[in-house]
Formats: structure tokens, sequence, C-alpha cells
């Protein structure tokens, strides 16, 4: 099992924001969470990156539990993001952008840097080359050195995906990769997301309203309302669950 | 091997062109400018590291020049390394002390504080500032308020050479560190701290390491400044010492190294000149006695802020700089 | 035990004075998100426009009651014209640009009152004129209360009284609060955002005009760097009570005399001034949202 999620609350003051979860993922997973506006998808993102911390329950990775690591900790044990608006590093290149998430891997100290050894050369050549591979995947090798916050949103959404993968992660949260998008770029998103999950080796939770999107590539569904989840299984049962369609579009009235 | 040694080739050959000018064409006056010049540099851009490039405000850099110059001056006074012969070969020792002096404080202070954004950063700073000018003012080791006296050290052009040689090296080893992965985790950290955790960057370990390394350089100009001005008192390191430093970084543009030194040279030369024009007579008998430098001071800042916040550089330097001038043909 | 009551009443007056400038950081803090650094320069020019005004209009000749009104009514007009300048003239053209340059700037501010103080009404120190006397007013057992103590405490009392009220009770004190609680939702409500901010300065600044006064009789030595030291401890207070909080300024302000009285006669006045730094990055590093403030979890 990837990640647990045990019976997590969350809330902020009198404000009880996510009650009673319970989600599991397991290696290799695709998942959609789908919900309500305000129904708290992002707050769940937000608990198992470790921007929030629960106020009960536990949350597990790969056995052993996060709740009192901090983000970047998080991050570099394979839990990485993406974010409803879009947060990239705007005044920085896209090669840049991407070379961030690999700060991690970066083998050389201080004193290469200060002093220009060969070391820091090497190591900067690999990390270069690893950055630019990955934009070339996705075809943005020719954007490399263009300003992040110049390009259009729907490049800009992609490559923070890329960012994400540079982070080499083994669980990706993407919040709502789709928003903004037409239909073809929509189908285009399917693919990639898909080709992610197979070439990469990874787990997928996205957090997405586009039905068709979360249709069809989910393998399952969880469908979160009012902080707490009302649905949890394959695409065609939810779809016809009457609590989900309740929380959606209401009740029939009897009149 | 020849990338590594570029860069020192070039400082020794400005440190070496500088002082042998100084030596030969400047009076004692103009000469102690320049050391300002070197200082002011080394604060600048050691500042412009903590606040341009990694986006932390810090009101309290006077702080670390304190620290550097007060450990630098006791240390001159109470142990001198070398013989009188090879006296010079105590001023690097000393400027190296004042720098890790001033870097274990930076420790100290930014461990605390660097866990708080914007303002509340601001105002920490601040007050860790004074606080450092009021312990040194009620120190008797170091003179509290009557301050330290008969610190060894020249102006002439060996001393000059040292000077450079600090100076350049501080843009040297800056500049290298910002075009490496740590300068790519300090701008992260300055764009958007949040996403930077999200993508593993450890943000106040970030943080701090920017701003010890800014300490220990603004520490080693410190231990200049004692040597230059052959003595020290805690009112050199005053509110309006960081103010200043804040002026230079600004003025040159936040993010620039060049800009930096641009801006360090403007602010260490133009109130001397302004000194000069109110000596005029003319000019004296308009303003009497009365010192406008910080009010132009002032009213410039206000002025840069309103319509250059910028700066000059912006966040360019040179290099990018000479580029852009040669697309545009 | 005569002693500590003395103290006490001489460590309430001070937060009072703190308090009332305390106010005017807080309240521009919470409609801006801007540290008003500018606030003291706007004390000390209130204190000497008092200064001047009194001896134009030769105040000295007849103390009491109608001098010290008009002392204060003049500093605060003062205080206000300048409250607006700086507003328009330094801190609007900044609206919405980074916050590094915007608390750049109002240092800048700050810097220039100062030293244009320096240069227009000269470095020395100015005696502030005598517009009330002092004189005991009672005695309960050992403890002599002046008169001073009673009008100090009293004209501070009255001010926040009369602020609060304006706060709570009107439509413009409403409007402050909701741009302090958001300016973006309140443009949305049909408040003119610009004309609130304005108001706010007002406000902050009569507020400091009366706190001039109010120094000047107790502490009649005046010069154009005064405002630095009262305005750091002043501003020490806003943020200990919690910045943004009326009630927290009022009460920072408080402990802030008090504990300052109490420094002064039981520790070491040497240390004084240090207490106020002390007390500041204490609270920043431990709680920072102050006494009252609540902690602000940020959206992402």
């Amino acid at each position: 099992m990837l990640l647990e999620v045990k019976n997590v609350h969350i809330q902020f003051g009198g404000l009880k924001v996510i009650e009673q979860m319970n989600l599991s993922l397991r290696q290799g997973d695709l998942v959609g969470l789908i919900g309500p506006n305000g129904a708290g998808k992002t707050t769940v993102f937000n608990l198992i990156s470790g921007i929030y911390k629960p106020s009960q329950g536990e949350i597990l990775l790969e056995g052993r539990c996060i709740n009192d690591m901090k983000t970047f900790e998080i991050a570099r044990r394979g839990i990485v993001r993406t974010f409803q608006n879009i947060r990239l590093f705007s005044t920085l290149s896209v090669l840049d952008n991407i070379l961030v998430s690999m700060h991690k891997d970066c083998s050389y100290g201080l004193a290469a840097s200060f002093l220009s050894l060969s070391k820091f050369f090497s190591t900067e050549s690999v990390l270069r080359e690893r950055a630019m591979h990955l934009l070339s995947i996705f075809g943005l090798a020719d954007h490399c050195n263009k300003m992040a916050g110049s390009l259009s949103y729907g490049l800009q959404r992609k490559i923070e995906i890329v960012r994400a993968l540079a982070g080499s992660p083994k669980l990706l949260l993407l919040d709502e990769p789709a928003a903004g998008m037409n239909h073809s770029e929509t189908d285009e998103l399917m693919n990639l997301i898909q080709r992610i999950r197979s070439d990469f080796n990874l787990s997928i939770l996205l957090i997405e309203h586009d039905m068709k999107l979360v249709m069809g590539i989910c393998e399952r569904i969880v469908v979160l309302d009012h902080g707490s989840i009302i649905a949890d299984g394959q695409p065609a049962h939810i779809q016809t669950n009457p609590k989900v369609i309740e929380a959606y579009l209401g009740v029939e009235d009897s009149a | 091997m020849i990338k590594l040694a570029r860069g020192w080739f070039i400082v020794l050959v400005v440190a070496l062109s500088i002082s042998l000018f100084a030596g030969f064409f400047l009076n004692a006056y103009l000469q102690q400018i320049l050391f300002f010049v070197a200082i002011n540099v080394m604060l600048a851009v050691s500042l412009n590291l903590v606040m341009g490039f990694c986006g932390q405000f810090s009101l309290g850099h006077a702080g670390f020049l304190a620290v550097g110059a007060y450990a630098s001056g006791l240390m001159s006074l109470r142990v001198p390394l070398f013989p009188d012969s090879l006296s010079y070969l105590n001023f690097p020792i000393y400027a190296l002390i004042g720098g890790l002096a001033s870097a274990a404080v930076g420790l100290l202070v930014g461990i605390p504080s660097l866990r708080l954004r914007g303002d509340y950063l601001a105002i920490v700073t601040l007050g860790f500032g004074e606080i450092i000018r009021v312990l040194l003012l009620n120190m008797e080791i170091v003179g509290g308020a009557r301050g330290m006296y008969g610190i060894p050290g020249t102006t002439d052009a060996i001393s000059c050479f040292h000077a450079f040689f600090w100076s350049g090296t501080t843009v040297l080893l800056i500049w290298r560190l910002v075009h490496s992965s740590y300068g790519r985790a300090f701008l992260s950290v300055r764009e958007d701290e949040i996403a930077a955790e999200c993508m593993g960057i450890n943000a106040t370990k970030t943080k701090v390491l920017a701003f010890v390394v800014s300490s220990f350089f603004a520490g080693a100009a410190g231990s200049l400044f004692a040597h230059t001005t052959n003595s020290l008192n805690p009112a050199s390191f005053q509110f309006v010492k960081s103010v200043d430093a804040v002026i230079m970084v600004v003025l040159g543009g936040m993010g620039s190294i060049t800009g930096s030194v641009i801006g360090a040279v403007i602010v260490t030369i133009l109130p001397e000149a302004l000194r000069t024009l109110q000596g005029l007579p003319a000019v004296r008998d308009q303003l009497g006695t009365v010192d406008l430098r910080m009010v132009i001071y002032s009213l410039t800042l206000i002025m840069l802020m309103i319509w250059k916040p910028d700066g000059l550089m912006g966040s360019m330097e040179w290099t990018k700089f000479r580029r852009r001038r040669a697309a545009r043909g | 035990m005569e002693e500590l009551v003395q103290h006490i009443i001489n460590g309430l007056n001070l937060g009072a004075i703190y308090a009332l400038v305390a106010l005017g950081y807080t309240m521009v803090y919470g409609v801006l998100q801007l540290i008003n650094f500018a606030h003291s320069e706007v004390y000390m020019v209130g204190a000497f426009s008092a200064y001047y005004g009194a001896h134009f209009l030769r105040l000295q000749a007849n103390p009491g009651w109608m001098a010290f009104a008009t002392v204060i009514g003049l500093s605060v007009l003062v205080c206000l014209a300048l409250g607006f300048l700086i507003e328009r003239l330094a801190y609007r053209p900044l609206r919405g640009a980074p916050k590094t340059n915007v608390l750049i700037t109002a240092i800048g501010v700050s810097l220039f009152l100062q030293f244009s103080g320096q240069v227009v009404f000269g470095a020395d120190p100015k005696l502030f004129p005598q517009v009330l006397e002092d004189y005991p007013l009672m005695r309960i057992g050992e403890i002599q209360i002046q008169f001073f103590d009673v009008t100090i405490l009293g004209t501070a009392l009255l001010t926040m009284a009369l602020l609060q009220y304006f706060i709570q009770y009107t439509k413009t004190g409403m409007a402050i609060r909701a741009v302090s609680f958001s300016s973006r939702s309140a443009v949305l409500m049909g408040i003119n955002v610009n004309r609130i901010i304005m108001v706010t300065f007002f406000l902050g600044s009569s507020l400091a005009g009366v706190a001039a006064v109010l120094v000047g009789l107790k502490y009649p030595k005046i010069e154009p760097l005064m405002g630095t030291l009262i305005g750091l401890k002043a501003f020490v207070a806003a943020v200990l009570g919690g910045i943004g909080s009326l009630p927290g300024a009022v009460l920072g302000g408080l402990v802030m005399g008090l504990s300052e009285e109490m420094v002064v006669a039981y520790l070491s006045s040497t240390y004084r001034d240090a207490l106020a730094f002390g007390l500041l990055i204490f609270i920043l590093l431990f709680r920072p949202s102050g006494i009252v403030g609540k902690i602000k979890v940020e959206k992402v």
C-alpha cells in the first residue's frame, strides 16, 4: 500500500473541513477525487502533501506515518503536487523551474559551488541533461530558456506537471490539471496522464471537475462532499450512485 | 582548470590595478573613499543575496557589519599574530575572523527569525540589529559608548589591494553561489515559498544559508571597516547604516549583483560629491551649516520606489545586458 | 507600597500615550498591511506645530483649558494634513506594489521627515509650551496624584472612547472594519476603499497629534528625532497586543508603559530602551499574532 489516509479529520477553528476520511492508494493506481465546490478536495491534497497537519488520524506513506513531517520532507519522500492556481516560479526560466525540483539530487556542496570544482560542473551537466530530456518528452524543449511566467496558460500547466515529475515522485497529485482547457487539449491531457503513469511508474491522484476526463481515465473515483467521502469505487458505479447525484444535483422534489 | 582560474584572475587584476592607481594618483582622502567603496560593495552584494535573490527582508545588516568590525578590532588589539615586519599578513586573518564571528551571529539570529514572513521578518531583523548595537554599547571590553581606538591598519596600496581582493572575492563567490543549484533554491523561495517546499526545497534551511553567507561577507567588510577607520563606535552602526545598505541594493536592482556593485559605488561617492558641493562658498551661504545629504538621500529613496522600483539594473547582470544590447543591434 | 502605586500611575499614563500612537500603527496596518514607519514623524511634527502655534498665539500667557484645547486642535489639524499628504503622495502610488517596496518607501518617508525636521526646526531641543499648570490634585494616604496624571490619562481615555464609538457605531467605522478584514470584498460591497484608507490615516494621525501634546506636557523637551523612540515602543506595543487589533493596541500600550516604568524603577534605566527591542523579538519569535491576535492560515 503506497498511501493510507486513516480516519483523518481537520478543522480550522470551529469549522470542520474534513471528517472521518479514509482513503488508500496502491502502487500504480490512477484515482480521481471529485466533489462539488467547497467539498474539501484541495484540503485533502494539502493534507497529503504536508501543508496542513491533520487534527486527528494518520497519513501513512509506504507504511510510515508522515503526519509530523515537514512539507519538503514529504516531497522528498515521493509525494509531489501541482496547484489549482498555477504556482510556477514565474521569473525563472522553464529549465530552472525543472531544475529546482532536482535540487535534492544535487550532490555537490557549497565548497564546490564557491570554488567551481569539477564536481560542480559534472553534476550540473547531469542535472541539466535530465531536465532537458524530461522537457523534450513533453515537447517543451524549445521553451527551456523562456521565462516561465511569459508562456501561455496551457503550456504553464504542462510545465507544472513536468516540474512535479522532475522530483521523481512515487505519488503525483494533480490539482485540476484540465482547468481552462478545451476539448482537444483535454484529450491530449488524458493521454499524457496515462502515459505518465505507465512510463514513470507512479501513482496518480487527481482532482478534476471535467467528468469526461475523470470517467475516461480514472480506474477508481472517490467522491467528497462537505468534507466526507460519500462514495469510492469504479466510474460506472459512481455515475449511478444516488448519493453522488444528490450531492451534485440535489434531490428531486416529491411534488 | 581555466574556468576555475578565470574568476580569480579577474579579481586579482582588478584589485591590483585599483590599488596601484590609488597608490600613485590619489590623496589620502580619496584613498579612504575608495576603501569605503570596497566595503560597501561587500555590504551591498551580501545583502542582495538575502533580499534580492532569496526575497527575505533584512533591516539589520549593520549589526553584522558591527560584529565583524568589533571582533576583528578586538582581536587585532589583543592578539596580534604576526610580528611587525609581517603585519600585513594579519589582516586577511582578522577579516576571516570577523566574517566567521558574523556568520555565527547570523546563524543564531537567522534560525529563529527566518520562520517569519515579510513585514515581521523585517522588524525582527531591525530589532536584532539594534540589540547588537545596544549590547556593544554596554560592553566594557569593547569600550562601550567610548568605543575602541588605535586599531591597526592603513590605507596604503597594499591594504587597498587587500580590501579590493576581499571585495572582488565577495562578488565572485556570491556570483558562483547564485549560479548553482543553491542559487536556484534561493530564487524558488523568493518566487513562491510554498511551491518551493512542495518541490522538496527546505525553505528555512535555504533562507538561513543565504543569511549566514551574507553575514559572513558583511562581517569581513566590518573587519575592513575597523582597520580602515582605526576606531570603532556603536554610533556608526545604527539603523541608518542598515538603511544605507538597503538603498545600495534597491538602487542597483534587487537580484542583480552588478547592480549592487553600481549601487554601492554611487551611494559611497554621491554624498562625498554633495559634501564638496556644499563646501562651495555660494552653496554654503544659502544653506549655512545645514546638512541636506540625508534629506536628499531619503527623498531619492522614495522617488526610486515610486518611479523605478526595479533599480538601475533590475534583475539583470551585465552579461545579459550585453547580450540584450547585441540582440537589439 | 506607595511607591509601587506611584509607579503604576506613571506606567498607566505612559501606557495610555503609547496606546494612542499604537492605535495609529495598528489601524493603518489593518487596512493596508503596511507598517507606517512615518507615523512617529507625524507625531513629532504635531509636537512642533503645537510649539510654534503656542508661541505664535502667545498661549503661554494664559494657561488653562482653552490653551490646552487650542494646542491639541492645532496639533491634530497639522497631523491630519501631514497624514493626508503622506498617504496621497508616497503610499497611494504604491498600492499593489510588492510589500518590500512599500516598506522601503515608508522608511524613506520617515527618514525624510526626520532629517527635514532637523533642517527646518533645527536639531537642538526646544521646550514645549506650558499650556496647563501642574499641581498636586489629591492625596490618598502617602500617594500623591498630580493634575497632569489625571489630565493625560483622562484625555487619552476620552480620545480612545471617541475612536471606539466611531469605529463601532458609525457607517464609516464599519467600512474601516470591513476593509481591514478584506479590502477586495469591501470593494465588491461598494465601499470606496481609497476614501476609507484616507479616513484611517486621518484617525491615526489625529491620535498621534493628541499624543504629541500629552507627551509635551509631561516631558517638555522636544526635538526632531523624538519620534523614533516612542514610535518604536508604540509599534512594539501594537505588535504585542496583536497588530491589526484596536483593543490589542490599547492593551499592548498599557503593558508596554507599565513594564517600562517597572524596569526603570526596579531594574536599571540603561536597559529601558532595550526592553522594547527585547519584547519585540520575544513576541515575534514566540507569538507573532500578539496577545489578542489570531494566527492567520495561508490558503493554498
